[in-house]
Order: C-alpha cells, then structure tokens, then sequence
C-alpha cells in the first residue's frame, strides 16, 4: 500500500506533495524527504565538511520545513525552498563554530575510495595514496566559500549549475571560486614541496 | 618571470576549475614556450585528478527519514520553528553582549529619525520652512540674493565648517552644530531684508529703461527679490543639510509658484531621494511636457548650475 503511494507520488509535483503534506499527509512529506534528502545532505556536508554535522543539519532543515508547511507558498519551488533552509542553517552552524572539520583529521570517511577489482585506481597511479591524504587535508582547510563548491562538483560530481542552484550563487561565482580553491591548494602543494 | 605569467595561470587555474583545456591560443602559445605554465597546466590537471579520487562522497543514513519523524513528533520539540532540542547551544556573554549592542544602536538610530520630522506635502512643515512661509510667498526666480552678492551661488547660505571639517570628527560635529545656527540667522537675517523690503524701503521694481543697460536693470529686480528666502533657497539649504524630505517639499513649493524645469527637475530629484516615487514621477513629467511644448510654465528660462539649482 505504502509502496503504491510511493509510486504514485514520483509523478505528483514537490509543491502539490508539499501542498498535501501540510494538510497532515504525510507520506507526501516522506516523499519529498525522499526526493531532497541526498542534496540537502550532500550541501549540508559540503559546507560544513563533516558527516555528522551535515546529517543533523539536513535533518533539521526538514524538520523545521515540516513546522513551516502551513506558511510555505506554493507557487514557489519548494526544492529551493528546502535548500535555503539547509544553507541558513549551514551559516548558523559554521558561525556557531559547533562544526569540527572531519577533513582535518584525514581519515576518509568509510566506503569510499576502495580499491577496484583489480586492485588499483587510475588515480593512485598520479597520486600517492599520501598525497591524497594531503590533498584532503588541503581542502579541508580551505575556507567555507572555496571548499564547498569543491566538494560538490568534485565529490559528488554536481555541475556548475547545480552547484549554483545549491548554494544560491551564480554560475559565474562558482566557477570563479572553483578556480580560486586550486589556485590556492596549488599554492599550498608548492609550499609544501618547497619546506 | 614573464609578466604574462600570473594572467595565464589564472587563465589555467580557470579552464581547469570548468574541466576544459585552455581555449585562447596567445595563452596556449605562451606555455609552450614558459615552463612555469606549463608546470602550472600540469600541477592544475594533477589536482583536478586527485580531487575526484580524494573527496569522500557520504550519503544521509538509512535512519535519516525516521530520525526526522521522530523529531518531529517528540514532544515540544522545535516549537516555533527552532532548532531541535540540545542541538543549539546557549548564546554566549558575548552573543548577548552583541545583542545588548545592537539593540543600543538601533535604539539610538530610532530616537534620531522621530527627532527630524520630515516634511510632506499636508504635513507639518518645521520651523525654517513655517518662517518663510509666514513671511510671504517669494516670488522671484532663485538665489538672486546670492548672485548678486558672490559670483559662486554658494555664498548665498553661510558656507558650513562641515564642508571643510573631517567628517565624522569632534570638530566636524562642533562644526555642524556652530553652522546650523548659523545658518538659520542667515535665513531670518534674509527675512528681515525682505520684510524692509516689503515696507516700501527699497527702491521699487522698475523695467529697464531705453537705452539703460540691461545689467543694471537686472541688478535692481535682483536687489528687490534677493531679499526673500525663495523655496527654492530653502530646499538647497536643506538638500545641503542633507534633508531630503523638507528640500523636496520646499523644491514642489518652488516648482508650484514658479513652475521651469528646473524646479520641476530639482523636485523630482529630491522626492525621488526621500522614498517619495509618485511625486518625483510627477515632476519627471512636468519636465517631458515641457519638453514636447505641451505646457510652458515659469516666467523665465531656466537653466541648471554646477550644483544642479535652477537659475534664470
């Protein structure tokens, strides 16, 4: 039955399922959780650059949109409805310095990067597996506005107008802040290599 | 290094930000001859590579959808829309410091709006404005006063310390105080001269005789009318106390009486400044009108000064 709904949500639009999710419907909202949540979550990490945090924040972006729905337009996307709250509360996060940089530490997070069937990327044939360690590491300290475009295009493969659409930032502006983040860990790998 | 350099690593660091080759050929021929570019094409592709090998790529728990449920219906959770329980520190001495301060500034900026009252059209006009108003309703074209005085219109109200002074400085505020009065003695020294001159003291408006010379003929009238703190006068006095609401009010009463584009010009200007759109589009369309001949208003032509008042 459940399953059945769900089917039969994929075809209904976000603000109609937003729209029945605030008349207490809330497979509807289960729905557009479900449509969101990766994006909401994969931002949210973005920004703040650990897992944990990314996890609350994404959490909480919905469930404060839940509380919202009655006041939610719906003649508006809800989907960037939705990621403007991820994003404010990523600014609320980081300026609370409640985050601590998961990428600092350098440990990969876990499931990523295994080794293929035969044993090797053809990444580790360019990189040491200890310079990737440093270029993690690298990223982690860049500033919020350089990292999180990174790691949305590089990580998880979004395009500039995606990542655009995510941060609410213009193409141009991502591209730009692309350019500047390898700039400096660019910079970083020459000092590095110099010391 | 060659001064090209640091605009082709740019060029680099941009083509490899969008994953592309660098497209401009002058850029392409320079790395072919600077090894510096070329390390740089390179260290910027190694990067690229290893940034796509490097980044984790964490996906939400499977619980995620459930957690959400489960904070929403805990009970007196993220009531009112805050954040959830636990997940929000308290705010810190200097968190409410800031807030204290804040709450100071706007306080502050509050109590100085309600203290200038701005003028609108119906509204209670301020002192300098009721002054000149019951002295009479000038009726001379602006500033003659001050053209007949001093070449530079300026001199007509008292120039301010505040031009001179550092803004924002002690003496700067000394200034601004000492000038203030200064210049409201000017404006009643003027209305004075102007009442003598409605008393029959000064020599009575004559048109200019044949063969007299035009500027002395334009010197009387100037002599008569510079007595009178025109409106026009008044809404440079107060544009240039920054005062946009009273100027544009004082600008309308000037363009009312004596109409030119100038005025309207002037007006339009200042309303549009002080937030008042449909009164600058009114004097806007005066001026096209103008323009087109469909209306011709004012008894003499107008023209703007350097600091954009009307003089005929």
């Amino acid at each position: 039955m459940e399953a059945a709904m769900t089917s039969d949500c994929a075809t209904v639009t976000d603000e109609t399922l937003a729209r029945s999710a605030a008349n207490g419907d809330r497979l509807a909202y289960s729905a557009l959780v479900e449509r969101y949540r990766k994006l909401a979550f994969s931002t949210a990490y973005a920004m703040l650059g650990n897992r944990d945090d990314a996890e609350d924040v994404a959490q909480e972006a919905f469930v404060r949109a839940y509380r919202a729905l009655p006041d939610f337009d719906p003649r508006r996307p809800w989907g960037a409805w939705i990621m403007s709250i991820v994003r404010n509360l990523c600014r609320d996060a980081i300026r609370r310095r409640a985050v601590r940089l998961a990428f600092a530490t350098g440990h990969a997070e876990p499931g990523s990067h295994e080794p293929s069937a035969d044993g090797h990327t053809p990444e580790s044939t360019l990189i040491a597996a200890e310079r990737l360690t440093e270029l993690r590491r690298a990223v982690a300290d860049l500033p919020d506005h350089l990292r999180a475009p990174i790691v949305l295009h590089y990580a998880y493969g979004r395009t500039y107008r995606e990542i655009a659409s995510d941060l609410g930032l213009p193409e141009s502006t991502v591209v730009g802040r692309l350019a500047a983040a390898m700039r400096r860990l660019r910079r970083q790998f020459a000092a590095e290599a110099s010391s | 290094m060659n001064p090209l350099c640091p605009w082709v690593e740019r060029l680099i660091a941009r083509s490899a930000a969008r994953d592309e080759e660098i497209r401009w050929g002058w850029a392409r021929r320079h790395m072919e001859r600077c090894p510096e570019c070329a390390r740089a094409a390179k260290d910027f592709r190694t990067i690229r590579d290893g940034l796509a090998s490097a980044l984790d790529a964490p996906e939400p728990s499977e619980a995620f959808v459930a957690n959400m449920w489960a904070a929403i219906d805990a009970p007196g959770a993220l009531a009112g829309g805050h954040a959830a329980p636990g997940r929000r520190p308290a705010m810190s001495a200097l968190g409410w410091a800031g807030a204290v301060a804040v709450a100071a500034t706007a306080g502050l900026v509050v109590v100085h709006s309600l203290r200038r009252e701005p003028i609108l059209p119906g509204a209670t006009p301020t002192r300098e404005v009721r002054i000149a108003r019951d002295a009479g309703q000038p009726d001379t074209p602006v500033n003659r006063q001050a053209a007949a005085e001093s070449p530079d219109r300026r001199g007509a109200l008292p120039r301010t310390a505040r031009d001179t002074a550092r803004p924002g400085s002690d003496g700067d505020r000394k200034a601004s105080k000492r000038d203030t009065a200064a210049e409201r003695a000017a404006i009643q020294r003027m209305l004075r001269q102007r009442q003598r001159l409605a008393s029959g003291k000064a020599a009575p408006k004559t048109e200019p005789a044949a063969g007299r010379p035009a500027a002395s003929a334009t010197s009387d009238a100037s002599d008569q009318s510079a007595a009178a703190v025109s409106w026009a006068e008044l809404g440079y006095y107060y544009e240039a106390q920054s005062d946009v609401s009273n100027a544009a009010y004082a600008y309308r009463q000037a363009w009312r009486e004596q109409g030119g584009a100038a005025a309207a010009f002037a007006a339009g200007r200042t309303s549009e400044a002080a937030g008042d759109i449909l009164s600058a589009v009114e004097c806007f369309a005066e001026i096209l009108d103008d323009a087109n001949g469909a209306r011709s208003s004012g008894d003499g032509a107008w023209i703007m000064d350097s600091r954009g008042i009307g003089v005929s």
